[in-house]
């Protein structure tokens, strides 16, 4: 009982466990590498008849942004914006792979109940981290995720993202897809050894409101 | 200074060991103006044979970041040096993203040959690699920047101060172990127009950071952990006018504290030395430079301090053109 608690004990006090910085590099030009390719393959899709076309798209995109050095544009987005989180990674990955499958850039922001919850503790979590970053409370929300107790409380968030819900395909594929995110980060720390960074970037919570605003707008339209 | 590098800012200085051949090693930034493109680190050493600083030498650029980092650098600023457990120079240094100053971030960097580290016959063998960009932010990792020097703890590590300047302006401790890895961060004020803190250690775990205050009637802000660091409260501003501008504190024995500080309202022309027992009470103890009075834009700003071979060494930027030093030998003073 006494090992278990000093083994639990030494794993929520453990420090930060950051990546390595070769780590770092590779990952985020990977990270940059799926958010472009998927943005040009979206943005395209109209002219991108054919899977064969999106994947020639794709692969060439990825390549340019894995190029070393300045004439790779992750050079110059790492140098304003650093790395997108594993979660729009993983997004735009799977995005990717279902639009070299299928006639067109899979839809993966279909509306389910709790795809819009995912989607609502994305915005609360981003808020809490924006208020930590310009100090509109003392405690250092931001200091947490490098903690493992931050693990602990990602896997509830995980587990209530569901609750109470019917067990839809959606709802699935979204706790499968966080589940990805979550492995992935405690295997590899990408993108930085903070987990609210592996979770969720700027981008992603501004897309998150304009996706729950939508949502919003489209149910006040129906009432 | 190296040459034909006009513009001179913002130097640290590191105390080495007295088996060292150098007293001390000092950094700071150097190029054609602050926030040029060529602007780098440099690197000077005190020699305690010749009792001469070496010829200052390039030890960081930003094209040697960016390709190191895997992203580009728009510009270098405040460098700040702390030896580890193991004889190994880290340095830490205030790199900026896309934006000014409030969108730097702290790039940390070590010593490549910590075997040389414990010898060094030469300054030309210290090399430095990037280890890693610091994550400090979420919001893109951006507006921590890095001035005053750690505070060396008895387990061998340190705590970093650093500070926010996007809009807001707190300060942050960061704690490092012996190795020179992150262990944690803690706010350490409420308040929100204070920066650049410098950490005095008043007991084992009673101690007291000092501050920059933006406010125009700015005095030198303060405040204070009775547990090592884990919380901190804010105290009183002190007694001493501060105009916006950057301060230095050190401790050289138990209840003899040092504070470099400009202490003319409104402007950077009068850099004085100031001594306490307390960290409350101040008194002047040296006035280290003056400019002519009337010429608001004469500066003598951005102190640093270090204590090696029984002496208080005091570093500064002189007129933004080069950087001045000072050394006082306490051991004589009467």
């Amino acid at each position: 009982m006494d090992l278990m608690r000093i083994t639990l004990t030494a794993w929520l006090e453990a420090p930060p466990l950051l990546p390595p910085l070769w780590l770092m590099q590779a990952g985020w030009r990977l990270c940059w590498a799926l958010l472009l390719a998927a943005g040009v393959v979206w943005v395209s899709t109209r002219w991108l008849a054919t899977e064969r076309a999106r994947m020639v798209v794709a692969l060439g995109v990825m390549l340019w942004t894995l190029w070393p050095g300045p004439a790779s544009p992750a050079h110059w987005l790492g140098l304003a914006f650093q790395s997108p989180s594993l979660t729009s990674s993983v997004l735009c990955a799977v995005g990717l792979w279902q639009s070299v499958r299928g006639p067109r850039f899979a839809n993966v922001a279909t509306r389910s109940p709790g795809q819009l919850r995912g989607a609502l503790l994305g915005v609360l979590l981003g808020w809490l981290l924006l208020g930590d970053t310009l100090a509109w409370w003392l405690p250092s929300v931001y200091d947490w995720g490098f903690r493992s107790v931050a693990l602990v409380v990602a896997l509830v968030l995980l587990w209530g993202v569901g609750v109470g819900l019917r067990n839809s395909a959606q709802t699935r594929r979204l706790r499968w897809m966080l589940g990805f995110v979550l492995a992935l980060f405690v295997v590899t720390r990408l993108p930085n050894g903070n987990l609210w960074d592996a979770l969720l970037d700027p981008w992603l919570w501004l897309v998150l409101h304009w996706w729950l605003l939508r949502d919003l707008w489209r149910r006040m339209r129906r009432q | 200074m190296p040459a034909d590098t006009p513009a001179a800012h913002a130097s640290a200085l590191l105390a080495l060991p007295p088996t060292h051949a150098y007293a001390l090693l000092a950094f700071w930034f150097a190029g054609t103006r602050e926030s040029a493109s060529d602007v780098g680190i440099v690197m000077a050493g005190f020699e305690r044979s010749s009792l001469r600083w070496s010829e200052a030498r390039w030890v960081v650029t930003r094209a040697a970041l960016g390709r190191q980092l895997g992203f580009a650098v728009r510009r270098i600023g405040n460098p700040v040096a702390w030896r580890d457990a193991q004889g190994r120079v880290h340095l830490f240094v205030v790199a900026t993203g896309l934006g000014g100053w409030a969108a730097s971030r702290i790039v940390h960097l070590s010593e490549r040959n910590v075997a040389q580290a414990t010898v060094k016959p030469s300054l030309n063998a210290i090399e430095f690699d990037v280890v890693r960009v610091l994550p400090l932010s979420w919001l893109f990792n951006t507006s921590m920047l890095v001035r005053a020097a750690p505070l060396a703890l008895a387990d061998g590590g340190m705590v970093l101060p650093v500070y926010f300047e996007l809009g807001y302006k707190y300060p942050v401790a960061l704690r490092f172990d012996a190795t020179g890895a992150l262990l944690g961060w803690v706010r350490m004020s409420t308040r929100t127009h204070v920066l650049q803190p410098t950490l005095l250690a008043l007991t084992a775990r009673h101690w007291l950071a000092l501050m920059r205050d933006q406010r125009a009637d700015g005095h030198v802000t303060a405040v204070q952990t009775q547990d090592a660091g884990t919380h901190w409260q804010d105290v009183p501003d002190l007694g001493l006018t501060n105009p916006g501008a950057s301060v230095a504190a050190l401790a050289s024995a138990p209840s003899v504290l040092w504070l470099a500080h400009n202490s003319e309202p409104g402007s950077r022309r009068v850099l004085d030395l100031s001594q306490s027992v307390d960290g409350t009470v101040w008194s002047l103890a040296q006035r280290l430079a003056q400019g002519v009075a009337g010429a608001a834009t004469q500066e003598f700003s951005y102190p640093a301090l270090a204590w090696s071979d029984g002496s208080l060494w005091v570093s500064y930027t002189d007129q933004r053109t080069h950087i001045s030093w000072q050394r006082f030998d306490l051991d004589r003073a009467p």
